[in-house]
């Protein structure tokens, strides 16, 4: 019989990706997915603020990329609702309109370069 | 298996940049064969590399998207430039087609979509967002309306035409009914307000500009 109580099960972390531009959410989806492997899987693109806060609710990911445009996906809105929420998570506010900054949930401010770097593993397993 | 169309991808977003080229990787008959942060960068891998299709962003650092259109096409590389871009400006549009892009494309296409206008670039079409191609129905409008050779009179038109299709001075008059001297007249005008410096050079760019149809 297996013994269970040594057996590490890691759960996926799961990854959101909200952005209006299909070439950009896809590119990301391809680059990250297949560098997490395992890791993490991505649950969700969405193309509009409603699929947005839609997706928080039903999946509440772990990590949320978010290509704010300003049409479709606001800034502000987003942030908002990420405050009024108390799931914890981490966000990446990225614009595609803008090389940078790229803005992580705790504020700091990264280049893009870093940002790429820190995406490779968010959580650092 | 037909060889996969090679392609450079030109963007200052790295991100975007890279998540292009991991999809370019996944789609078949395309292969990234490599990557510029701007259009000096560009200029050095396109030599290099000899791509099929370069997909190239409007604005950057350094060199720009249309300065890169231009150091191509000065180098006389022979590349099909897809512009990949968020501007909708005007300018940008109008400073792309005229600088020999193949295509202007908008950031927010369906890969689907760009990978149908790889292709049709390749085919040798010329292709624009579907956004753009209402600004481009516009513009002509517009300028058909106003158009852009009001800085010359109906008759000095009339007369660089003739000289378009070769005509002398004389030809020109008699077919005109003037004097050889307002034909002469005319032409100083022409070249003033042109600001060029002979009749050869004030055709070329009355037909560049699309004045003479």
């Amino acid at each position: 019989m297996k013994d269970i109580k040594n057996t590490h099960i890691t759960t996926p972390k799961r990854v959101v990706i909200a952005s209006a531009n299909p070439l950009f959410a896809r590119g990301l989806r391809k680059v990250y997915g297949d560098s997490w492997g395992e890791k993490a899987v991505v649950v969700s693109v969405s193309t509009s603020m409603e699929e947005v806060l839609s997706a928080l609710k039903v999946y509440k990911p772990d990590l949320v990329i978010v290509d704010h445009d300003d049409r479709k996906i606001n800034r502000e809105t987003f942030l908002n609702s990420f405050v009024a929420s108390d799931t914890p998570m981490r966000v990446v506010l990225v614009s595609l309109g803008e090389v940078e900054p790229v803005v992580i949930y705790d504020r700091r401010q990264l280049t893009s370069k870093q940002a790429v770097d820190w995406l490779i593993d968010p959580w650092g397993v | 298996m037909s060889t996969p169309i090679r392609i450079v991808v030109v963007d200052d977003h790295i991100l975007f940049r890279q998540g292009l080229v991991g999809l370019l990787s996944e789609m078949d008959g395309f292969e990234a064969v490599g990557q510029a942060g701007n259009g000096k960068e560009a200029l050095i891998v396109i030599k290099e590399q000899k791509p099929d299709v370069v997909l190239l962003d409007v604005n950057m650092p350094e060199v720009d998207g249309l300065g890169a259109l231009k150091l191509i096409n000065e180098a006389g590389i022979e590349v099909k430039v897809l512009m990949l871009t968020i501007s909708e400006k005007e300018q940008d549009l109008v400073a792309a087609i005229a600088g020999g892009a193949d295509g202007y494309l908008l950031k927010n296409t369906e890969p689907d979509a760009l990978c149908k206008t790889i292709n049709d670039v390749i085919e040798g079409n010329s292709v624009l967002s579907p956004e753009i191609t209402t600004q481009v129905f516009q513009l002509l409008r517009r300028d058909s309306v106003s158009p852009s050779n009001s800085l010359l009179s109906e008759r000095e038109i009339e007369v660089l035409k003739c000289l378009a299709h070769g005509q002398t001075t004389s030809q020109t008059a008699d077919e005109l009914f003037i004097s050889d001297n307002t034909v002469k007249t005319h032409i100083r005008h022409i070249m003033k307000k042109m600001g060029v410096g002979n009749r050869a050079e004030a055709v070329a760019m009355a037909t560049r500009e699309g004045w003479l149809r």
